[in-house]
C-alpha cells in the first residue's frame, strides 16, 4: 500500500485549516473595503506631486491624489493582512509543528507546506485588494503591479512569521500593525517624503516594491525592474531568516 | 549532544528500546543577566520491550523533559539517547490543531507515520471504537471536551503500533469507564512487546508498572522496590491525620 505524501498532506489541511480562522477571513472581507475603497471615498481628487523614477533618475510627476493613494493603501491592505496570517501561522506551528516532527515529518516537509500555505493565502489577499482597488483606479502596468505587491506582500508575510516566532500574540499583533503603516505609509508613500528616502528608509521591506508600484501604478513605461530584483532578493533574506526561526521555534516545544 | 537510532542490546529476555546516558538539560534564561534553571544532571535511564515503566516526581522535577528529550523533541545539553523502532508520544498538554476535524487530524498524523490511506482509516476506527469517540469524528478539535480531546492526543500516540510508547499523564480528563480501558491496552501493548512509558502522580499505579523511576534532584533513580519521597511524604500526612 502506498504511503499517503506527507508534504502534500500538511498543506492541503494547513489550507483548511487557515480557511477555517474565521479573524483571517473576516480581515479579508472587511479590510479591503474600509481601507481602499475608503480611501478613494474621501480623499480630495486634486493633483499633487509625485516622487518616482523615470528614465533612470528619480523625478516629480503630477498625479492625482485618489491614485496615489490607490497605490499605497492597497499594498498596505495585503501586507497587513498577510502579515498577521504569517504571525499567526507562526504562533500556531510554534505550539503543534514539533510534534509532526516525532511522527516522522522532516523539516523541509513541513516548512514547505507551511509557506505553501502562506503563499496561496498571500495570492488570496493580492487578489482581493488588488480586485477592490480596480473598482476604483487602474494601474498603468497591472501586471508588473501586481507582481511588486506579490513580493512585498509575501515578505511581509515571512516577516509576520519571524515575529510571531519572537514575540507573543499581542505585542506581535501591534508590530504588524505598525510596522506596514509607517514602512509603506510613510516611510514610502511619496506624497509624504517628496525627496529621495533617507538610507535607512531604505532598509524597510517597502522600499524597493513600493517604488515598483508608484512607477507602474502611475506612468506607462517601467523604470524599475532593477528595484523588483532587489525587492525579490529581500524577500528571500527574510524568507531564509524565517525558516531558521521556524527550525529553532518548533524544535523548542 | 548525541542521538542515535542504532539497535541497542539485549538484556535478559528484553531488549533495550530506549536508552539516556548521563543525560543534562538547563534552561537558559533569553534575557542576558536572567536565571538558568538546571533540570536534568546527569539522568540515566533505559526502558526495555514489553514492559510498563513509570517515571515519578515531584511537581518540576524534570519529568516531562526527561520524557522530551528521549522522544526527540527537545535537545539535551550533555549526554546520548539510543532508540530502537518507532516511537509513538502523547505530550501532557493536548498537542492537536484546534481548527482540524478529528478524522483529518488522523489523517495528518498518519501521513507522518508513513500509512497508507488505508491504514489510517483502520486505526482511526479502531480507537475510536476502543476509547468510545466515533461519533466525534467529524468534530473539530476546539469543538471536543477535554476528555476527547485527551482521547485524540492518545490515538495519534498510538495508531501506528508503536514499538515504544511514550505517555505523559495520558488519562488527564479521562471518565473512569475510559481510564480503565486506558490501562486494558497499556497492558495489551505491553503483552505484545510494546515499551510503555508513562508520567504518573498516582501512587494506586504502582501496582499496574513494571519498573518505577523517580525523578529527583536532577537524576533518575529506580525505586521499584522502594517508597518515592512523595509516597513518604504522602505516608507522613496519612500519620499525622
Amino acid at each position: 500500500m502506498v504511503s499517503v505524501n506527507r508534504t502534500a498532506t500538511a498543506f492541503g489541511i494547513g489550507l483548511r485549516e487557515h480557511a477555517r480562522n474565521y479573524v483571517l477571513v473576516a480581515l479579508l472581507v472587511i479590510l479591503p473595503v474600509s481601507f481602499i475603497t475608503l480611501a478613494f471615498a474621501v480623499t480630495q481628487d486634486v493633483q499633487m506631486p509625485v516622487r518616482t523614477f523615470v528614465d533612470g533618475e528619480t523625478t516629480t510627476v503630477m498625479r492625482g491624489m485618489p491614485e496615489v493613494h490607490g497605490v499605497i493603501m492597497t499594498p498596505i491592505t495585503s501586507s497587513f493582512i498577510a502579515g498577521l496570517a504569517g504571525l499567526f501561522l507562526m504562533r500556531e506551528a510554534r505550539d503543534t509543528d514539533g510534534r509532526l516532527a516525532v511522527v516522522g515529518y522532516r523539516a523541509r516537509q513541513v516548512i514547505a507546506a507551511r509557506f505553501g500555505v502562506l503563499a496561496v493565502i498571500t495570492l488570496v489577499v493580492v487578489g482581493v485588494s488588488v480586485g477592490v482597488m480596480l473598482i476604483d483606479f487602474q494601474p498603468e502596468q497591472l501586471w508588473w503591479f501586481v507582481a511588486a505587491m506579490f513580493v512585498l506582500s509575501v515578505t511581509y508575510g515571512l516577516i509576520g512569521m519571524f515575529v510571531g516566532a519572537v514575540f507573543n500574540r499581542l505585542a506581535g499583533l501591534w508590530i504588524m500593525l505598525i510596522l506596514p503603516m509607517i514602512d509603506i505609509g510613510l516611510f514610502q508613500d511619496p506624497l509624504f517624503v517628496q525627496s529621495e528616502p533617507e538610507w535607512w528608509m531604505k532598509l524597510f521591506p517597502g522600499y524597493h516594491p513600493v517604488r515598483v508600484m508608484v512607477d507602474t501604478g502611475l506612468t506607462t513605461d517601467l523604470d524599475t525592474a532593477m528595484s523588483l530584483g532587489w525587492g525579490f532578493g529581500y524577500l528571500l533574506f527574510v524568507g531564509l531568516l524565517a525558516i531558521w526561526v521556524y527550525y529553532r521555534g518548533t524544535r523548542a516545544t | 549532544m548525541e542521538t542515535t537510532t542504532a539497535p541497542t542490546e539485549t538484556v535478559g529476555e528484553s531488549k533495550t528500546l530506549v536508552r539516556g546516558n548521563a543525560l543534562e538539560k538547563t534552561y537558559g534564561s533569553r534575557l542576558p543577566l536572567g536565571r538558568s534553571t538546571p533540570v536534568l544532571t546527569g539522568a540515566d535511564i533505559e526502558v526495555r520491550a514489553g514492559e510498563i515503566v513509570g517515571i515519578v516526581g515531584e511537581n518540576g522535577s524534570g519529568k516531562s523533559t526527561l520524557m522530551k528529550i528521549l522522544v526527540g523533541v527537545l535537545d539535551h545539553d550533555v549526554g546520548t539517547v539510543e532508540r530502537t523502532g518507532t516511537i509513538g508520544w502523547c505530550p501532557q498538554e493536548p498537542l492537536l490543531y484546534d481548527r482540524l476535524t478529528v478524522s483529518e487530524t488522523f489523517r495528518l498524523f498518519g501521513a507522518g507515520y508513513g500509512m497508507s490511506r488505508e491504514e489510517i482509516d483502520a486505526a482511526k476506527r479502531r480507537l475510536a471504537d476502543e476509547l468510545d469517540f466515533e461519533r466525534y469524528l467529524d468534530y473539530r478539535v476546539d469543538q471536543l471536551s477535554g476528555g476527547n480531546r485527551q482521547k485524540v492526543n492518545l490515538s495519534i500516540a498510538l495508531m501506528h503500533d508503536p514499538d515504544v510508547l511514550m505517555l505523559d499523564e495520558p488519562y488527564t480528563g479521562f471518565d473512569w469507564e475510559t481510564y480503565l480501558r486506558f490501562w486494558d491496552m497499556a497492558q495489551d501493548l505491553a503483552d505484545d512487546g510494546t515499551a510503555v512509558v508513562m508520567i504518573s502522580h498516582l501512587i494506586e499505579e504502582r501496582s499496574r508498572l513494571d519498573r518505577v523511576f523517580e525523578v529527583r534532584d536532577g537524576l533518575v533513580h529506580d525505586v521499584t522496590d522502594e517508597e518515592t519521597v512523595s509516597e513518604l511524604r504522602s505516608d507522613r500526612e496519612g500519620d499525622d491525620e
